[in-house]
This record gives C-alpha cells, sequence and structure tokens, in this order.
C-alpha cells in the first residue's frame, strides 16, 4: 500500500518538477528560440483558449477521429475475418506485410495526386497507416483464443454467431485494444505530418507556419498542445480500457497471484 | 447408453505418428457412475475428448443413444479440467450457465429457472450477479457444474474436474456430484488420476494402461450407497478394492488373482496392445 502511494506520488510530482525547472531555467530567457515557459503559457491562453480552437483544433481533431474512427471500422472486421480464415490469412499475409511497410509519409504525395489537399487527403492518410496495427492485432487476437474456451463452446454446441460474438470476440478484445492503442498514437502523429505537407488549418499547419514567420513562442504552443493532447487521449483510452477489460485484467491478477 | 467399440487414436500420421490410445472399449448403462482412471499422462483427456465428440477418433467408433458420436450429442455436456479457462470471464455466474440454453430457445422464464435451479443445486444461489474470477477455485468448479446440470444433459462427462482444487473442496465436491446424480438422475463418466477418488464415487472403474491406452481391466465397484467419505472410505471391501485398483496401474506385473466379490464382477477386461 505504502508503495503503491510512493508511486503516486512520483506520478504526480514528476511532471510539475520538470515544468518547475524548465519556468525556473527558461525565466527571463532572452533566446529567440528559447522563451521562457511563462511566455509560452501565455501564448498558449491566447493562441489555443479560444482563438485558435474553432480553426485549428477543431478540424485537426476531426480528421483524426474520423480516419480512426474508419481504420477501426475497417480494421476489426477485416482482422477478425482474416483471422478466422486460416488460409486466407496465408495467401494475404505477404500483401499485408508489404503495404506495412511502406513508410506513411512516403503515402503523401500519392494522396495528394489522389485525393487532393482537403481533408479526404489527410483521413485517407490516417486510416492507411492506422488500419494496420488493428488487423495485425485482431488476426492475432483470433487466432490465440484460447482452445479450451473454444471446447467449451462446442462441447455446448453454441451456434456459429454466437460463437464468434459472445466467445471468439470477446477473448480477442485485449488483442484488439492493443492495436487500437498503437493506432491512436499513429493517428495523432498522422494528423500533424499530413498537416504541415499540405494544409490551411489545423494544429500541424500552425506550427509549421509559426516557426516560418519566425513566431518562436507560438511554435512552441503548438508542440505543448500536441503533448497535452497525446497525453490526453491516452488517458481516455485507458479509461476506456480499463472499462472494457475489467474481466481480463481481474482474471489476469487473480492467475499470478 | 455410451460405448466405446474399440477406439483408437493417433495424432499425426507418417512416421512421426503418436499413438495416444491403443483400443479402449467399454460400455456406460443409463444412469451409471463410471470413473475411468489411469497413470497420468496416460491419454485420459484424449479419450474424454473422443467420448465426447470434440476430437474425431482414427478408429473404432463412440456410440451414444445408438447413434455414431462426431461431435458432442445434444444431450451430453462436458465438465471440463480447467475452470478458469471453461468458463468465460467476460459474463457473470448467471450468463455463464444459461450461454448454452441459448440454443434451445427456451423463453426467458424458463431459462432463469433452470439456472436458478442449478445455480441452487450447487449452493451458489447467491453468486450469479458475480464474475467467474471473484470465485474460489471450488466455486468456479460449481458453476461449471451449474452450466452442465441446466443444460439438462443425460450424460455428463467430467474431465479430472477436482484435480487443481485442493483435499477438503475437492471431498465437499466429491459428495455434491454423487448427490447430484441421486437428484438428477444423470449418467456420469468421470476421469480422475485420482485412485481412491475413482472408487469412492463409482459404480464401476475403468482402469487404463499406460500409452498408448488400452484398458487393463474394469473394476465392478459393489460398495453400499449412499457413500460417505468417512464410513466407505474406512469399509474393508473400499481399502481392497482400492489396493486392487492401484496395483493394477501402478504395479501392472504384481496383480494376482483377485479374490471373492471383486473377481466375479471383472467382466470385460479387453487389455489388447
Amino acid at each position: 500500500m505504502k508503495r503503491r502511494h510512493l508511486f503516486l506520488a512520483v506520478e504526480v510530482l514528476s511532471p510539475l518538477v520538470v515544468l518547475g525547472a524548465w519556468w525556473a531555467v527558461s525565466a527571463g530567457s532572452t533566446d529567440p528560440f528559447f522563451p521562457s515557459l511563462a511566455k509560452i503559457i501565455d501564448q498558449f491562453g491566447q493562441t489555443w483558449l479560444f482563438s485558435r480552437f474553432d480553426s485549428d483544433v477543431v478540424p485537426s481533431l476531426a480528421r483524426m477521429f474520423a480516419g480512426y474512427a474508419i481504420a477501426a471500422g475497417v480494421g476489426i472486421p477485416l482482422g477478425v475475418a482474416l483471422g478466422l480464415a486460416r488460409r486466407l490469412h496465408e495467401a494475404v499475409a505477404p500483401l499485408l506485410e508489404f503495404a506495412r511497410a511502406i513508410p506513411p509519409p512516403a503515402l503523401i504525395p500519392f494522396g495528394i495526386v489522389v485525393l487532393g489537399v482537403g481533408d479526404a487527403m489527410k483521413i485517407f492518410i490516417i486510416v492507411a497507416v492506422c488500419v494496420f496495427p488493428i488487423v495485425l492485432n485482431a488476426i492475432d487476437g483470433v487466432r490465440s483464443v484460447d482452445p479450451e474456451l473454444m471446447d467449451a463452446g462446442r462441447a455446448y454446441q453454441v451456434g456459429r454467431r454466437d460463437r464468434l460474438v459472445h466467445v471468439v470476440l470477446p477473448a480477442s478484445m485485449p488483442q484488439i485494444f492493443a492495436g487500437l492503442r498503437t493506432a491512436l498514437s499513429l493517428a495523432l502523429i498522422l494528423m500533424v505530418i499530413s498537416e504541415m505537407v499540405a494544409s490551411t488549418n489545423g494544429i500541424g499547419y500552425f506550427v509549421l507556419q509559426s516557426q516560418r514567420t519566425f513566431a518562436i513562442t507560438e511554435m512552441w504552443s503548438g508542440i505543448l498542445l500536441l503533448g497535452i493532447l497525446g497525453y490526453v487521449l491516452n488517458l481516455a483510452f485507458g479509461l476506456v480500457e480499463r472499462r472494457v477489460l475489467r474481466w481480463h485484467r481481474a482474471a489476469r491478477g487473480v492467475a499470478t497471484n | 447408453m455410451l460405448e466405446a467399440r474399440s477406439i483408437a487414436k493417433t495424432y499425426g500420421s507418417g512416421p512421426s505418428a503418436v499413438p495416444a490410445i491403443a483400443d479402449i472399449s467399454f460400455t456406460v448403462g443409463q444412469g451409471e457412475f463410471v470413473c475411468i482412471v489411469g497413470p497420468s499422462g496416460c491419454g485420459k483427456t484424449t479419450l474424454l475428448r473422443c467420448l465426447s465428440g470434440l476430437l474425431p477418433v482414427t478408429g473404432g467408433d463412440v456410440i451414444f443413444d445408438g447413434k455414431r458420436v462426431d461431435k458432442t450429442p445434444d444431450n451430453m455436456a462436458v465438465v471440463f479440467q480447467d475452470y478458469s479457462r471453461s468458463l468465460f470471464p467476460w459474463m457473470t455466474v448467471f450468463a455463464n450457465v444459461t450461454f448454452p440454453l441459448r440454443r434451445k430457445r427456451l423463453g426467458k422464464k424458463q431459462t432463469r429457472e433452470l439456472a436458478e435451479n442449478a445455480l441452487h443445486a450447487v449452493g451458489l444461489s447467491d453468486s450469479g450477479d458475480r464474475y467467474p474470477w471473484q470465485l474460489s477455485g471450488g466455486m468456479q468448479q460449481r458453476v461449471a457444474i451449474a452450466r452442465a446440470l441446466a443444460y439438462e444433459p443425460e450424460v455428463l462427462l467430467m474431465d479430472e474436474p477436482f484435480a487443481a482444487l485442493d483435499a477438503q473442496t475437492r471431498a465437499d465436491l466429491e459428495d455434491l456430484t454423487l448427490r447430484l446424480r441421486q437428484d438428477f438422475g444423470v449418467t456420469i463418466i468421470f476421469v480422475t488420476h485420482d485412485i481412491d477418488e475413482a472408487v469412492f464415487l463409482a459404480d464401476r472403474v475403468v482402469a487404463l494402461t499406460q500409452r498408448p491406452t488400452s484398458v487393463l481391466e474394469i473394476v465392478d465397484v459393489d460398495l453400499p450407497s449412499p457413500r460417505d467419505q468417512l464410513a466407505t472410505k474406512e469399509l474393508p471391501a473400499f481399502i481392497k478394492l482400492r489396493s486392487h485398483v492401484y496395483r493394477l496401474i501402478r504395479r501392472p506385473d504384481a496383480v494376482e488373482s483377485i479374490s471373492d466379490s471383486v473377481a466375479d464382477s471383472v467382466s470385460m477386461a479387453a487389455p489388447i496392445t
């Protein structure tokens, strides 16, 4: 119990300590590239609360979530289907590996040519990258369902549909969630990259534009915002995962005790 | 009602083939309690999976109610050894018990009744809303038994169901199993490596050889019912039977011809190796 309190204290205090140190070291800074934290925070308030919220943050997040949702909507069913169809999976595995191996930014020129520079291109890039960890993890999840659980289903002659919905899917949820988590951080990265290449709004666009116009404090505030976004998204994801996979954590906890 | 006709099971084929079961034959009558006992690693679980139709045999036939078994029959339920892997951890106890009933389309009321009765029978009336991982091992195996009971099977196959439990819990669940057999009139085939358990529970004990497995001997257990953990185990007949089965399994060479009642009842031994 005491150990846990200690770790909790470290978890809460260490970011505060880092921020405090940054504040102290950068105070009164005259270096144009490293403005003081006080200035950055001030700029942060002016920029993001809330003058550019509608014009940049909302479009960024909308694109990111659209891409993420499509990737999940396509990736989970596809991965489950491939996980169930062993032969088919073997047949398309090289294709999957090849497509996954293409570095994502390399798809941007293609996206611009085919879809232009609008939202469609950016969403396409996010989908094209996020779908792979989701598909591959779903395949793994389905294929590694405990055979004994499947036996229990078969012994009681549970129908195909019930077996899929109530046995295979829940049993592979931990792996599916692992894929979704990886995809979430990729979605944020691809959101920024796609906005830096061709865009007229968005957080990534703002950061690059600030740098190009030597508005270094603004640039820093954008980076700070991205960091906060990433952290909050991960936190929110963790909360959902905890809820959905409560049985998994608990069952594993009992098993290891 | 259930008959194994010289069944054989070989894993793989060609030179790398591993014979698990060489030749096993026995029959189980309506309402009988048959224990299958054998040394560790003798393919007991393989045998049970073959009997339940979860695993296809490579020779012989399993006949249930006059029909060849190629998948688990409608009126057969299985209780697996590892309760932590046969109950669904994302379902409550109640959902676990009712899940196999979906196929039977019984209507909500009847489903609920069956589940409640089954949970009551195993002494878990109050645990329907809990999750399996919130229960002790013994309670989890009770849930697995309740799931089997709610299914209303004629035959219950149990695969070393109490192997992972401590001695006292095991004794409780042995008593429970005997009581359920009485109350529900279900035929039970019970696989175990525990000789005491086999003799204590069974009407007949099927003793198996090492791999590749065949039947050493089928021993009738004519101990009085109801069985009692203390009184039954103190009976000279119990001790004699226990020792006989022990010798069969642990020291097959030292088996002498056994005397009186036991000898008469040794009927269908089929040790073909």
